[in-house]
C-alpha cells in the first residue's frame, strides 16, 4: 500500500502537473494578509476573492473557508422593521439587480429556504482527525516563529517533515506516521507535483479545494502570506499548503477513510445582496451635502487631519468653535513613507500597500514590563524576592486608574536616511513634500498649517495598533507629521519646490500635532520650535483645539447614552479608562465607518456625518486633478475599503473573521493572538471592537459608499484603467457614486443610475 | 528571628490572597462588563477568594478542608465558564478528577486525627504529633502530603493546570495565584510534622523535583504568553514543595506569596507582554556557568565556616539548587555579576534568617536515605539545563529532545477518558 502510493507513484499520477501548480498558486492568492501586532492594520479579509462578482464569491467563500460574508436574513428583517429601510427601497434595489420584487419581499416573510451545498470531506475530516492535525501544525508554527517573528520561513516544509519523522505523539495517535514521512514524502517542490486524489475538482477547477485545506490554520496562512505581500511572493503560503497536503496524504494512506460528503447550507445570496443594497440606498438618502461653493479666501489657520472617520466629529467641532480655522483631509501619513529602527526592530510607518521610502534610527523604545526570567531556571529562586515588586502596581489597580494624561510632545528628531544609508537629499525631501502639497492644494497654505496625526490610547491591549493610524502602518501619526513639517519648513526644500513650480508663501509655517482619538485631545508637538511671529495664531489654535475637544467628548458621551456631564470629568473618565488594564473598550475605533467623501470641504462643512465618513479633499477644477483622483481612488480608497470590509467581516462572522473575546486572548510574542490553547492565529478585530456590551452589533455592516465629486466619465476612465479599484466597484465590494452638482449617480453593473429619494 | 511561622502564614497568605483576589475580581468585572458570564464570574470568583482566605486563616483542619472543597468547587465552575470550548471542559474534568483523588487521603487524615487525638485544631495536632511516637504521627503527614500533591497540580496530577489557559484571563490569574496553592498552604501549617517524617519528605522531594523538571522544560518551550506562565506554575509550586521538605518554611511562605503576586499580575497583563525568547541561560557557556557556580558554592562554604554550624542537608541542597539556577542565568559583565550577587544576597537573607527548621536526622538508615535525596532537585535542574543545550543542536537527537521538553516529559497520569485526550494535545 505504502509503496504503491509513494513519491514516484504520485508523480506518475500527477498528469497535468503544470495546471496543478497554477491551481495551487491561485489557492494561495485566496489568502488575505495578517501583519504582526505592532503593525497590525485592517485588511480586506476577502482580498483574494475580489476578482469575481460578490454574488458568486459569497457562496464560494462559504464553501471554501466556511465564513459568512453577508449578515443573516433575520438581521435585514429586523433592520427593516426598525425603519432602516422601506419596501420602496427594496423594490428599487430588486429592479436594479434584475430580481422580481415580489419574490424578494416574500423572502422576508420566511418563505425562502436555504440552499444546500455539498463537498467531499478531506481524509482527516472523514477519519475524525482534522482538529488534531491543524492544532498540531499550528503549534509547530507557533514554536517556529513564536520566539522571534522574523524566524526563517525558508525550508519550513523540510524542517517540519524532519520533525514528523520523529514525533512520538503523532506516532502514538496515528501509527505509521513517522515511517510515512520517512519514506513516502518528498521535498516541497516535488511533493506539490504529486497527485492528490482526495482534492476534489469543482467544475474542473481545484483551486477552491486546495484553498479549503487552509481551514483551521487560516490565521497562520494569512500571516505567512503577509511576509511576502509587497513582493508578491507566495512561497511561504505554498509551503504551508504542502504541509497540509502531506498531513492529508498521510491520513489517506494510513487510515484509508471512506469517502464522506459534508453538506452545508447557506441562506439565499441574491436576496441578501438585494436587501444589503436597499439598506445602503436608504442610508445614502440621509446624506445631505451642501451646495458647491466658491472657494473662500485664504484662512489664517488650516488644520489637516487624517481621512480617518474619527477626524470628522473633531473637524466639525473645531470649525464650529472657530470659524476662522479651515480644515482638510489627507491620508494620515502625510505622504511620508518612513521607517524607524529601534532595538534592532524595524517598523514601517506607512500604508500596507506601500514600501517604506526612507528611514531613521530612534532611541530605544521599551515595551511594557516583561517577566524577565520567565522560562528560565533562575525564575524559581528569584520569584521569592522579585515577585513582590508587583505589589505597588497591584495595589494601585484596586482603584480606578489615575487619570494623569501621559504626554509625549517632545521627541528627538531622527536624521532621515535614504535606502542606501546616505542622508536624505533635499531633492528627495522636496519630492515627498510635493506629493503632500499636490493633495492639499494651494488654498491650504495659510499662515499656519497644522498637520494632525492621530493615535489611540489603551493599556494591556494586544490590538492597540487597530486604534492607531492605518495609513501609518498601525502606529501613531506623530512621527509622520513631524517628518512632513521638518521637510516643509526647510528653506532649502522650499527653494527646490519653487523650482518645481510650487510656491509656499514665506509667512507660512507648518506645525505638527497629534490627535488622541481616545481622549479627543489634540496637542501641538514640538511647541518650543515655533517662532514668536506665529505665537498668536498658535495660541488661538490651541484654544480652539481645547474647546473642540470638549465638544467632541460631549457628543461622544451622548452617543454612549450617558447624561451630559461636566467636561472636565469626561476627560478624566476617558483618561482613566485608557489606563485601565481590564478595560476592553477604550474607544470604538472606526466602528460605524460606511462612507468616503472625495470632495472639497465646502460640500460637507457644517454637516453632521456622525463620524461615519472618511473625508479626502479633492477639487476637480484644479489642474492635474485627474492624476490626483487616480491616486486617491487607488490608495486611500482601497485602504478605506480594507478597513470597511475588515469591520464588516469581523461583525458578520466573528468566529472566523474576528479575533474573538479579549478574555481568551493568548499572545504569541509580536506575531499575534490565539484563543486559549488553540494555536491558530486570529485574524480581524476583537469582539469588543464591533459588539456592544450586551452583544448587539455596534458596527453596522455597510459596504464603503464612495462619493466622488467629479464627472462620471472621468471616474469610469479610472475604474477601467486601474483594476485594483475597478474590480472592487464592478464586483460589488465597494459602491461608487458620482456627485455632479446636485445629482448623485450610482455606478451599477450596467452603468450609472441616478439616485432618487424614495419619498420623492 | 521572632517572626513565628504561623503568623507568617496567616498574615502573608491571607493578605496576599485578599489583595490578588480583589485585583482579579475587579479586572474581570471590567473585562466582562455587559457580558452574560459576568454574574457567574463574580459569584464563583468571590467564593474562591473567600475559600482561599479562610483556608489561610483557619487553624481548624475541618474548616480548612471545607474551605478547600468550597474553593475547589468554585474553581471548577470558573473553568467551565467557557464550557463550550473543548479544552476548557477537559481542564474542568481533569481538575475534578485530581481533586477527588486528593480528597481521599485528606478525608482519611481528618478521620484519623479525630480518632487518635480528638481534636481538629492544627496547632494542637502538631504539638501532639511531636510528642506521639505511634504510627499515627507518621501516617498523618504522609496522608497530608499525598493530598497536597494531588490538589496542587504536582506531578503526576498536573495535566489540568496548563489547560487552564482556555479559561478567561481573570480566572487563570485567580487559579494560578490562589487555588493551586491550597495544598502548599496546608503543608505549611503542618510543616513541623511533615519535615520530621522521612517518607513525606521523600514524596515531596520526588514529586517537587519532577514538577520542577516538567514545568521548567515545558514553560521554556511555549511560544504563547499564557502557556509559558501556566507551565511555570507547575515548576514554581514544585519548588515550594522542595523548600518545605528542606525545612526552609519561612522562605517557602515568601515564595508562595511572591509567586502568587507575580503570576497573577503577569496573567492579568498578558496582552501587553511581548513574550520574549524564553530562558536567559541560552548564551552561557559551560565553563562560565561552572565558574559562577563554584563561586556561589564558595560563598556558602564561607558562610558555614563563619557561622560555625552546618545548616542541615536540606538547606545545603536547596542552596546548591539556587546557586546553579542563578549561575546559569546571570547576564554577562558587571551588571550581570551585580544582578547575580544581589539576587543571591537577598535570597540568602531570606533563607538564613526567616522561619527555618533544622531537622535532626533521626536514624542512620534514614540519614543515608535522605541526604542524597535532598540533592535530587539539583540533579533535576542540571538535567533540564543539559537537555536544553543539547536540544538546540541540529539533528534528530536534538529534535526529539525538544519534543520531550515541550511535553514536560509526559509525566502526567491520564485524568480523563483517552478518547477526549487523543483529540486534543
Amino acid at each position: 500500500m505504502l509503496e504503491s502510493r509513494g513519491l514516484e507513484g504520485r508523480i506518475e499520477e500527477g498528469l497535468g502537473a503544470k495546471s496543478q501548480a497554477m491551481e495551487i498558486l491561485s489557492a494561495c492568492r485566496r489568502v488575505p494578509i495578517l501583519r504582526d501586532l505592532p503593525q497590525w492594520v485592517a485588511v480586506n479579509p476577502w482580498m483574494g476573492w475580489s476578482s469575481e462578482a460578490l454574488a458568486r464569491s459569497v457562496g464560494r467563500i462559504h464553501a471554501t473557508t466556511g465564513a459568512q460574508v453577508l449578515p443573516p436574513l433575520a438581521w435585514y428583517v429586523q433592520r427593516m422593521a426598525e425603519g432602516g429601510f422601506s419596501e420602496t427601497h427594496l423594490r428599487s434595489a430588486a429592479r436594479r439587480r434584475g430580481l422580481d420584487p415580489r419574490v424578494v419581499v416574500s423572502a422576508l416573510e420566511g418563505a425562502l429556504g436555504k440552499t444546500q451545498t455539498q463537498r467531499r470531506a478531506l481524509p482527516s475530516e472523514a477519519g475524525g482527525w482534522h482538529r488534531k492535525l491543524v492544532d498540531d501544525l499550528a503549534m509547530w508554527l507557533a514554536r517556529r516563529f513564536g520566539s522571534k517573528s522574523d524566524g526563517e520561513a525558508a525550508g519550513m516544509f523540510a524542517a517540519w517533515r524532519a520533525d514528523q519523522e520523529e514525533d512520538p505523539e503523532m506516532e502514538s495517535s496515528l501509527p505509521g506516521w513517522n515511517e510515512w514521512f520517512r519514506s513516502s514524502c518528498g521535498e516541497t517542490g516535488r511533493f506539490l507535483e504529486g497527485s492528490f486524489p482526495f482534492v476534489a475538482a469543482e467544475g474542473g477547477d481545484r483551486s477552491d479545494a486546495f484553498a479549503s485545506l487552509f481551514r483551521g490554520v487560516s490565521g497562520w496562512a494569512a500571516w505567512l502570506r503577509g511576509k511576502g505581500f509587497l513582493a508578491e511572493d507566495f512561497d511561504h503560503v505554498r509551503e504551508l499548503l504542502a504541509m497540509r497536503l502531506a498531513q492529508e496524504a498521510a491520513v489517506q494512506d494510513l487510515l484509508d477513510p471512506p469517502a464522506v460528503v459534508v453538506s452545508q447550507s447557506i441562506e439565499d445570496i441574491e436576496t441578501r445582496i438585494c436587501l444589503q443594497e436597499a439598506f445602503e440606498d436608504a442610508w445614502m438618502e440621509n446624506l445631505a451635502l451642501k451646495e458647491p461653493a466658491q472657494p473662500a479666501a485664504r484662512s489664517g489657520i488650516h488644520a489637516v487631519f487624517c481621512i480617518d472617520v474619527r477626524s470628522e466629529p473633531f473637524r466639525r467641532a473645531l470649525e464650529g468653535e472657530d470659524p476662522g480655522i479651515s480644515t482638510g483631509g489627507f491620508a494620515g501619513f502625510f505622504g511620508m513613507p518612513l521607517q524607524l529602527v529601534s532595538d534592532g526592530e524595524t517598523d514601517d510607518f506607512c500604508p500596507a500597500l506601500l514600501g517604506a521610502g526612507f528611514r531613521g534610527v530612534r532611541s530605544s523604545r521599551r515595551e511594557a514590563a516583561v517577566p524577565p526570567l520567565l522560562g528560565s531556571a533562575a525564575n524559581l529562586p528569584a520569584v521569592e524576592v522579585l515577585g513582590w515588586k508587583v505589589v505597588p502596581a497591584m495595589v494601585r489597580s484596586l482603584w480606578r486608574a489615575s487619570s494623569i494624561l501621559p504626554r509625549s510632545p517632545h521627541a528627538p528628531r531622527p536624521d532621515w536616511r535614504d535606502s542606501h544609508g546616505a542622508d536624505l537629499s533635499v531633492a528627495a525631501k522636496a519630492k515627498y513634500a510635493k506629493g503632500l502639497l499636490d493633495g492639499l492644494g494651494e488654498r491650504a497654505l495659510s499662515r499656519v498649517v497644522v498637520l494632525v496625526g492621530h493615535r489611540g490610547r489603551s493599556a494591556n491591549n494586544a490590538h492597540d495598533a487597530s486604534l492607531h493610524c492605518g495609513a501609518c502602518g498601525g502606529h501613531g501619526g506623530a512621527e509622520n507629521a513631524r517628518a512632513a513639517v521638518s521637510f516643509l519648513n526647510d528653506p532649502r526644500v522650499r527653494e527646490r519646490l519653487q523650482e518645481l513650480g510650487m510656491h509656499i508663501p514665506h509667512d507660512t509655517l507648518f506645525v505638527a500635532a497629534e490627535h488622541d482619538t481616545t481622549l479627543d485631545v489634540v496637542e501641538v508637538l514640538d511647541r518650543h520650535g515655533v517662532p514668536s511671529s506665529h505665537g498668536p495664531e498658535l495660541a488661538r489654535l490651541e484654544e480652539a483645539f481645547r474647546r473642540a475637544g470638549n465638544l467632541s467628548r460631549q457628543e461622544r458621551a451622548k452617543g454612549r447614552g450617558g447624561a451630559a456631564e461636566e467636561t472636565r470629568k469626561l476627560l478624566e473618565r476617558a483618561a482613566s479608562r485608557a489606563a485601565e488594564i481590564g478595560e476592553v473598550r477604550t474607544e470604538w475605533g472606526l466602528a460605524g465607518n460606511a462612507g468616503f467623501l472625495v470632495a472639497p470641504r465646502d460640500r460637507s462643512r457644517g454637516v453632521n456625518l456622525e463620524g461615519r465618513f472618511f473625508l479626502h479633499d479633492y477639487d476637480a477644477s484644479r489642474s492635474g486633478s485627474e492624476r490626483l483622483l487616480e491616486t486617491i481612488l487607488t490608495a486611500p480608497v482601497v485602504v478605506a475599503s480594507w478597513i470597511n470590509l475588515q469591520y464588516f467581516g469581523s461583525t458578520v462572522d466573528p468566529k472566523l473573521l474576528g479575533a474573538g473575546p479579549k478574555n481568551l486572548h493568548n499572545r504569541i510574542g509580536r506575531i499575534g493572538v490565539v484563543l486559549g490553547d488553540q494555536m491558530d492565529l486570529r485574524v480581524g478585530l476583537p469582539e469588543e471592537s464591533v459588539f456592544e456590551f450586551g452583544g448587539n452589533w455596534r458596527h453596522e455592516p455597510l459596504r464603503l459608499q464612495v462619493v466622488v465629486e467629479d464627472s462620471r466619465q472621468r471616474i469610469d476612465g479610472i475604474l477601467r484603467k486601474r483594476r485594483e479599484i475597478g474590480e472592487l466597484v464592478e464586483h460589488g465590494w465597494v459602491r461608487m457614486f458620482a456627485l455632479e452638482g446636485a445629482g448623485l449617480w450610482l455606478r451599477t453593473e450596467s452603468g450609472w443610475e441616478r439616485m432618487v429619494r424614495a419619498s420623492d | 528571628m521572632v517572626l513565628t511561622k504561623s503568623l507568617l502564614v496567616t498574615v502573608l497568605a491571607s493578605g496576599v490572597f485578599a489583595l490578588i483576589g480583589w485585583a482579579c475580581l475587579r479586572f474581570g468585572a471590567l473585562q466582562f462588563r455587559g457580558h452574560p458570564l459576568r454574574g457567574k464570574f463574580l459569584a464563583w470568583g468571590g467564593l474562591a477568594v473567600v475559600g482561599a482566605v479562610v483556608l489561610a486563616l483557619s487553624d481548624n483542619l475541618a474548616v480548612v478542608l471545607a474551605a478547600w472543597l468550597l474553593g475547589g468547587m468554585a474553581a471548577g465552575a470558573l473553568l467551565r465558564l467557557h464550557g463550550d470550548r473543548e479544552g476548557a471542559g477537559l481542564a474542568a474534568r481533569e481538575k475534578f478528577m485530581a481533586s477527588r483523588i486528593g480528597d481521599l487521603p485528606l478525608l482519611a487524615a481528618l478521620g484519623l486525627s479525630w480518632h487518635a487525638y480528638g481534636t481538629w485544631s492544627i496547632s494542637q495536632l502538631v504539638e501532639r504529633m511531636a510528642a506521639d511516637p505511634s504510627w499515627v504521627s507518621r501516617a498523618l503527614p504522609i496522608l497530608l502530603v499525598m493530598g497536597a500533591v494531588a490538589k496542587s497540580a504536582q506531578v503526576p496530577f498536573h495535566s489540568w493546570l496548563p489547560r487552564t489557559i482556555e479559561a478567561p484571563t481573570a480566572v487563570s490569574a485567580l487559579l494560578h495565584a490562589g487555588i493551586v496553592n491550597a495544598g502548599t498552604v496546608l503543608l505549611l501549617k503542618f510543616s513541623d510534622a511533615v519535615v520530621r517524617e522521612p517518607v513525606s519528605v521523600a514524596i515531596l522531594l520526588v514529586s517537587g523535583t519532577l514538577s520542577v523538571v516538567a514545568g521548567l522544560s515545558a514553560s521554556g518551550m511555549r511560544p504563547d504568553a499564557k502557556g509559558a506562565l501556566a507551565w511555570s506554575t507547575v515548576g514554581q509550586t514544585g519548588f515550594v514543595l522542595i523548600e518545605i521538605a528542606s525545612g526552609a518554611v519561612g522562605a517557602a511562605i515568601l515564595h508562595l506569596a511572591g509567586h502568587a503576586l507575580y503570576k497573577s499580575w503577569a496573567f492579568l497583563n498578558a496582552s501587553a507582554l511581548p513574550n520574549q525568547a524564553p530562558s536567559g541561560e541560552q548564551a552561557r557557556s559551560i565553563p562560565e556557568v561552572v565558574a559562577r557556580f563554584a563561586l556561589v558554592l564558595g560563598l556558602v562554604a564561607a558562610w558555614v565556616w563563619w557561622t560555625g554550624r552546618l545548616p542541615g542537608w536540606g538547606h545545603l541542597g536547596l542552596w546548591t539548587f539556587a546557586g546553579l539556577a542563578l549561575a546559569a542565568w546571570a547576564p554577562r559583565g558587571v551588571r550581570g555579576s551585580l544582578a547575580l550577587g544581589g539576587l543571591l544576597g537577598l535570597w540568602g537573607i531570606v533563607h538564613a534568617w526567616i522561619g527555618r527548621i533544622d531537622v535532626p536526622m533521626p536514624s542512620l538508615g534514614e540519614w543515608v536515605f535522605l541526604a542524597p535525596l535532598h540533592f535530587l532537585p539539583v540533579a533535576g535542574l542540571a538535567f533540564v539545563l543539559a537537555v536544553r543545550r543539547i536540544s538546540r543542536t541540529p539533528g534528530s537527537r536534538g529534535r526529539s529532545l525538544a519534543v520531550s521538553l515541550a511535553s514536560g516529559w509526559s509525566l502526567a497520569v491520564p485524568l480523563a477518558r483517552r478518547r477526549d485526550l487523543r483529540r486534543l494535545r
